[in-house]
């Protein structure tokens, strides 16, 4: 089992880091903002979330790379397919 | 030809009547539907490909049973297809007005805010894409006014960078839109090809490579978005596989033997159905 960790705490401004969703190579995240846009009202309140969850391999690479830590990898077993995706306190998705 | 240019085409590329881009089939519900559609559109994509991705790690054979009615509703609301620049091109001449925005794609999937690929189109003097962004603070100042001229010469430059060019209907057949693509910073291309599941159309043609022509430096490989172009090391040439070719065109610009070209798909008998 392969789970994802994303600690909402931690990751302070994904909007202007954005290095999970550049370095992972298989593009498994996205972006989206909990603060919708309104007309005349900008998006804001950012979150990382995974959109292609499936094509995640448990590389490793996002949480080698989060300079906050609010990623993490945890592998349960080696040949692993299920993947889940966790989020702490703070986060809705 | 694709079940598009049947239903709104009259038989001809339904993308190139000029009836498919005017005001008159702007209405109140295509006017809300696209002012929802780029509202929530990074968590309408983030909820919807996020579940279907999660049921696809957990139960693949349960998400598969799930994208007809995808499709289909898809094909109502929000369905595009490949075109290469020569129609990009053509599309232009049917001189519509036309702006530059970012795309929601890459700013969903990588971040990006000012990534400006995508252009909007409409009969000249209705409004679409703009008017649909402008009240937005995140993009009113990314809305750039383009004429014909500057609007083709961008997408031309995109085409010999080795982006896919695809128009995208806002409640079909009204068409908003055209995008140029990547495989991993366009939603559709890289659902479709990394999931299986089809956002779009290929386009109504399929490339082949002159066998006498090539001299085998696999330039062409370099840019294909979709693998469709293979290599045999024995006799030094390139050759297209018909079958996971989209028809994009852009393999084209980087032959420097000019030994691409695009043939009609509906008149290889065993790819008229392969959208």
């Amino acid at each position: 089992m392969i789970e994802l960790t994303w600690d909402d705490k931690k990751c302070t401004s994904p909007n202007e880091c954005r290095r999970c969703l550049d370095v992972c190579p298989q593009g498994v995240f996205g972006i989206y903002a909990r603060d919708g846009r309104k007309p005349g009202k900008a998006a804001s309140n950012w979150a990382i979330a995974p959109m292609y969850l499936n094509l995640c391999t448990g590389c490793e690479i996002c949480d080698e790379t989060c300079p906050e830590g609010a990623i993490t990898v945890r592998v349960a077993a080696q040949g692993a397919t299920r993947r889940t995706w966790r989020k702490h306190v703070g986060a809705e998705l | 030809m694709c079940e598009f240019c049947v239903q709104h085409g009259e038989g001809k590329k339904w993308y190139l009547e000029a009836k498919n881009y005017s005001r008159e089939l702007m209405n109140e519900e295509r006017k809300r539907f696209s002012t929802e559609f780029f509202e929530k559109f990074d968590e309408t994509t983030i909820q919807q490909l996020g579940a279907l991705s999660k049921l696809m790690a957990a139960d693949e054979a349960a998400a598969r049973r799930l994208f007809p009615s995808i499709i289909a509703q898809a094909k109502k609301d929000h369905y595009g297809q490949v075109v290469p620049i020569e129609e990009v091109d053509q599309i232009l001449d049917m001189s519509l007005s036309v702006v530059r925005v970012p795309c929601v794609c890459r700013s969903t999937l990588r971040g990006y805010r000012e990534a400006r690929f995508c252009f909007g189109v409409t009969a000249p003097g209705s409004a679409f894409m703009d008017a649909t962004l402008a009240p937005y603070p995140d993009w009113s100042s990314s809305i750039e006014e383009l004429t014909t001229e500057e609007a083709k010469k961008a997408i031309q430059k995109l085409d010999r960078n080795g982006l896919v060019h695809t128009v995208w209907t806002f409640g079909t057949p009204y068409i908003g839109g055209i995008c140029n693509c990547t495989v991993n910073e366009c939603l559709a291309l890289k659902t479709r090809t990394r999931l299986g599941l089809p956002m779009f159309f290929k386009a109504e043609y399929v490339a082949a490579i002159d066998w006498d022509e090539c001299n085998g430096c696999r330039d062409c490989m370099k840019s294909c978005n979709f693998g469709a172009i293979n290599y045999s090391a024995y006799v030094d040439k390139c050759s297209v596989n018909q079958i996971q070719c989209y028809g994009c065109g852009v393999c084209r610009a980087e032959c420097p033997r000019d030994a691409i070209s695009l043939r009609d798909r509906n008149a290889v008998p065993a790819l008229a159905n392969e959208w």
